[in-house]
């Protein structure tokens, strides 16, 4: 009996085990706030289009255009720069057809859009000039990149863009890269419900983009290119997930370290706001590459003007419940 | 009389208390137990009498206590070390002279290996690729385990502190048995067992996050070594081993409006080991140690996402579960023959092939290595030894030298020469240069993490890095009725050439490839002095003193590449141990004194930062409560107590400063001990 208690004796030892750990209280939540996760995707697959006021959203496919015609009173054409990190624009001074070739690419100029959106700063440069209610074509060709996710030729395609008659719409040509004539004439009618209309060059086809009209929508989580520094401070062209504003209607002003429930209605009044459409972007998040997990910035809040109210609003997260990533999750409250 | 002082040496391991000695045995590159001061190495024993004194778990802590090795710990990777001022990766670690697998950041984690089956460890400084191939530039330490030879017993040893450890340990001796089975009788060979469990359930200064700064781990391990002759000349030792480790990372807590998270991650280790190893002695009075060996690694790492306020725990990113394994496979022979007077023959071969498999490695990279060794041993005149010793090798992967357009390839070609001069019977000096080399490992060669942010690719181009060595040292072994003295004082210098390095190659493309372009060098001079006071014929009653000091002096210098500057640093390494011992009260105690100077440590990028000088203080006191005989004769379970405090100053972090031309700034603080903690241990022995 002895014998058999000296052995139980260090069996004490044995009973140590980790303790669970205890659950934190929970956040007090302010009267008012709401929330929503949206589903991207795991590889970004979606887009998502968000209204405030209606807090409806419609998804729909991302990567189904290549380019897309304005449709407000500024001509000009955005470059889905979300598709690879070299999708990009080359362009020539020389409307002839023939003489742009494989061999003219040796030395140009590859041009992204700027992520704001601003139609100065587009890839497309200087299309069109105006003259009376027309715009009149500049004689340039354009050659696209749409991608080194392609691997043969038809990566290229070469684009002559023509005049745009008021009331008949955009009109192009385009065909491949050492073809002499264009392969096709497309003409897009401008619907002034929607800020572009789109067209995609591997379907040949005009395609719809924009599943909500332009006044039924105020942010889009969308994939699109940023340029950003690395730690040597030298800017590359990254493929990137973020939440772009709709700039025909939106305002957004950021704040940072900022205490969500102590923002006011009195703080949007100095609030600076912007229609640049990556004012919230991609940088609400951050990445710890030694746990390879995405976080929130903490006390980053956007501002969002629309419909002449004003939101506060802070993402929450990036993962869903089953722990997978593409899943923005926006808190956002109404300031009265 | 190899075999015999073999058997002897692995015989007197009962219960782990082996007397202190100052000439002990070893085994490590020789096959044959000899004693120390008969090596043409200079060799360190430190023994399971002075693990236990130390309360030491596992071989981490047990080095921690040792001059002229650097510590240190990595809150997931676990304890790496530094020895000659070459890092861990230059280093090779035997298990009974099995090369362990699985390093991680080059380093085998010293901590996954127990205690509880250690008989001694034997280190061994300056090259040893002659017999022990790649790694071996900085040294050797091979932990030898118990044996089952031992008279039978069972032991329990339950060990708690208060730094959260919590640790079982079971060891048994059972005797080998007969037993028939129709008709036919079997013989159960002796065996040695040890099983246990070791919690530990983390430690954080810093409350006011979620992370621990100690992360908690629990081990559980298993081993079991029989031995059995074959005819008189002939003993085979079959080892199986299973060790399980789950070590908690715990992210902050991330709070949001709605909720609070954190993630969980959790990395599981798991070794497995068989080896069988044959003690041959032919009629033509040839020695054969035969090593078959299988090693295999598994570490795989979990990722949960926890809502800290509902408890609630889902899978995380799946990039995040991570697996990697490294399987080895290693034959290794020496044959040792004495010719005649003047010369004894050690010659051999070795071969290793070695898998990994790991997310940045992609599938199952391999590389096989076989060589052939000579190191025979000359004796000049009654004083003068000379071991002149050569390796030759082919690798399946890289080659030092092309013959005939490169069909046949062979590795480096390593020569050495060891001297050793007995001046007279108590005083030896020696004398060694070697060449040692580290093969580029798997890692090295087959890396690829390539995404948005990083361009990293290994180099299956690289070339193996070599070293050369010289150490110089002297030996003067005292020994009269009442005292044993040891004094040992050596120097040594070590050069790395092709040193590989992860380097920018290209600017435009963020490049970082593993390169054959660094080069660097160490240099040091150390000493120990051994002293046993108050011998006696009778051991087991008289009073006994013992110390051990020892310094170490050592520095260090790295190139990063061609164009770079020279950086390096010196430190200064010592330690003192005293015991004494009232064998009649069953008492003994023991002070283990250890100081490490400011250093230097590198970063990826060849930044530096340095570490403040830091003491470690730790005591023990140990009452072996007598056995008594009862009235049937029965012998009464034996108890013995100890009771300590391990780390007296109670040093935890020290800051690290990052040094460059301009500015100096913090590099965070590195962990060097859980805390003070006063420790009790409750050894139980049924015999």
């Amino acid at each position: 009996m002895k014998k058999i208690s000296l052995f139980l004796a260090p069996l004490f030892f044995l009973m140590s085990c980790e303790k669970p750990e205890p659950l934190y209280p929970k956040p007090t939540l302010p009267v008012g706030l709401q929330s929503q996760t949206f589903a991207m995707g795991e590889t970004y697959e979606n887009q998502l289009w968000f209204d405030f006021a209606t807090q409806k959203t419609e998804s729909n496919a991302f990567g189904l255009w290549h380019i897309g015609f304005s449709c407000d009173n500024n001509a000009y054409i955005t470059l889905n720069g979300g598709l690879n990190g070299s999708t990009s624009v080359a362009t020539f001074n020389n409307a002839d057809f023939a003489k742009i070739t494989a061999d003219s690419l040796i030395s140009v100029t590859w041009k992204y859009d700027h992520p704001s959106g601003q139609r100065d700063s587009t890839a497309f440069s200087a299309p069109w000039t105006k003259q009376g209610a027309n715009w009149i074509a500049n004689k340039k060709i354009y050659i696209i990149d749409l991608g080194a996710q392609i691997k043969d030729s038809s990566r290229y395609v070469k684009l002559r863009i023509n005049d745009l008659i008021q009331g008949q719409g955009y009109q192009f040509e385009f065909g491949a890269i050492n073809s002499t004539t264009p392969l096709k004439t497309v003409t897009i009618p401008i619907n002034t419900d929607k800020n572009f209309v789109y067209y995609n060059f591997s379907s040949q086809s005009i395609v719809e983009n924009e599943p909500l009209n332009k006044l039924d929508w105020d942010i889009v989580f969308t994939t699109y290119k940023e340029s950003i520094a690395d730690i040597t401070g030298i800017f590359y062209n990254y493929v990137i997930r973020g939440a772009l504003i709709n700039t025909h209607k939106v305002d957004v002003a950021q704040l940072d370290n900022s205490d969500f429930s102590a923002i006011t209605l009195a703080d949007a009044n100095t609030a600076k706001f912007t229609k640049k459409q990556h004012e919230i972007g991609y940088d609400w998040k951050q990445y710890d590459q030694s746990s390879d997990q995405y976080s929130m910035v903490p006390k980053r809040i956007y501002l969002i003007k629309t419909n002449g109210v004003v939101y506060k609003m802070k993402f929450v997260d990036f993962y869903n419940d089953q722990g997978k990533k593409g899943y923005p999750k926006l808190a956002w409250e109404l300031l009265k | 009389m190899p075999l015999a002082l073999l058997s002897q040496s692995q015989g007197d391991t009962l219960q782990n208390e082996s007397e202190e000695t100052i000439n002990p045995v070893y085994i490590t590159g020789t096959g044959i137990a000899t004693k120390s001061n008969k090596s043409a190495y200079q060799i360190k024993v430190i023994s399971a009498k002075t693990i236990a004194q130390m309360g030491a778990q596992n071989v981490g802590e047990v080095l921690q206590n040792q001059s002229g090795i650097l510590i240190n710990q990595d809150p997931i990777l676990g304890t790496g070390i530094n020895l000659q001022g070459l890092s861990g990766q230059s280093v090779k670690i035997l298990l009974n002279g099995v090369p362990m697998v699985g390093r991680m950041n080059g380093n085998i984690d010293l901590g996954q290996i127990t205690a509880g089956q250690i008989e001694r460890i034997e280190i061994i400084e300056g090259p040893m690729s002659i017999i022990y191939g790649s790694d071996a530039i900085g040294g050797v330490i091979n932990v030898i385990t118990k044996n089952s030879n031992a008279k039978p017993f069972q032991k329990i040893t339950g060990y708690a502190d208060a730094v959260n450890n919590y640790n079982i340990d079971y060891a048994a001796q059972l005797k080998s048995q007969l037993s028939t089975v129709n008709n036919l009788k079997l013989t159960c060979p002796a065996i040695f067992i040890n099983a246990g469990r070791q919690f530990f359930g983390g430690i954080d200064f810093d409350t006011s996050n979620r992370q621990f700064d100690w992360k908690p781990k629990t081990k559980y391990y298993a081993n079991a070594t029989t031995q059995w002759k074959n005819g008189l000349n002939t003993i085979h030792t079959l080892r199986i081993a299973g060790y399980h480790e789950q070590l908690l990372d715990r992210s902050n807590a991330e709070s949001n409006l709605i909720t609070v998270i954190g993630y969980n991650k959790r990395f599981y280790t798991l070794r497995g080991e068989i080896s069988l190893n044959s003690s041959i002695k032919t009629k033509q009075g040839k020695h054969i140690q035969w090593l078959n060996s299988y090693n295999d690694y598994h570490r795989l790492s979990m990722m949960v996402r926890r809502d800290l306020v509902t408890g609630q725990e889902s899978p995380a990113n799946s990039a995040n579960q991570d697996t990697t394994r490294n399987r080895g496979f290693n034959s290794r022979a020496i044959i040792t023959q004495t010719k005649n007077e003047h010369f004894h023959w050690l010659y051999g071969y070795d071969a290793a092939a070695e898998t990994l498999q790991s997310l940045r490695t992609g599938s199952p990279r391999s590389i096989t290595d076989v060589a052939i060794f000579f190191q025979p041993e000359i004796f000049v005149g009654p004083k003068i030894s000379i071991r002149p010793s050569l390796r030759a090798m082919y690798n399946n992967r890289f080659a030092t030298y092309a013959i005939e357009n490169g069909k046949l390839k062979t590795g480096p070609i390593i020569p050495g020469l060891q001297t050793k001069i007995a001046i007279n019977q108590k005083l030896s000096i020696r004398a060694s240069f070697a060449q040692g080399f580290r093969a580029p490992t798997l890692k090295e060669l087959y890396f690829l993490f390539v995404d948005i942010n990083h361009n990293v690719r290994g180099n299956a181009a690289l070339k193996s890095e070599l070293a050369n060595n010289y150490i110089g040292s002297i030996d003067y072994i005292h020994s009269s009725k009442k005292i044993d003295l040891r004094i040992i004082g050596k120097g040594f210098y070590n050069h790395v050439n092709n040193q590989i390095q992860l380097s920018l190659v290209d600017a435009n493309t963020n490049l970082f490839q593993y390169i054959n372009i660094g080069e660097m060098n160490s240099k040091g001079l150390g000493a120990e002095i051994t002293t046993i006071y108050g011998k006696s014929h009778n051991k087991s009653i008289a009073p006994r003193w013992n110390t051990q000091a020892g310094f170490d002096l050592i520095f260090a210098h790295s190139k990063l590449n061609d164009t770079s500057k020279w950086v390096g640093f010196s430190t200064i390494q010592s330690k003192l141990n005293a015991g004494y011992s009232w064998p009649k009260q069953g008492i003994s105690t023991q002070l283990f004194l250890r100081h490490s100077g400011k250093t230097l440590n590198f970063l990826n990028n060849g930044d530096t930062y340095s570490t403040k000088s830091y003491s470690l203080i730790d005591m023990s006191v140990t009452k072996r409560f007598a056995s008594t005989q009862s009235q049937k004769g029965k012998i009464n379970t034996p108890i013995s107590l100890q009771i300590g405090c391990k780390n007296i100053l109670g040093v935890r972090q020290i800051a690290g400063q990052l040094q460059n031309a301009t500015i100096h700034s913090n590099a965070g603080n590195l962990n060097i001990s859980a805390g003070r903690s006063i420790f009790c241990s409750i050894n139980i022995t049924l015999l």
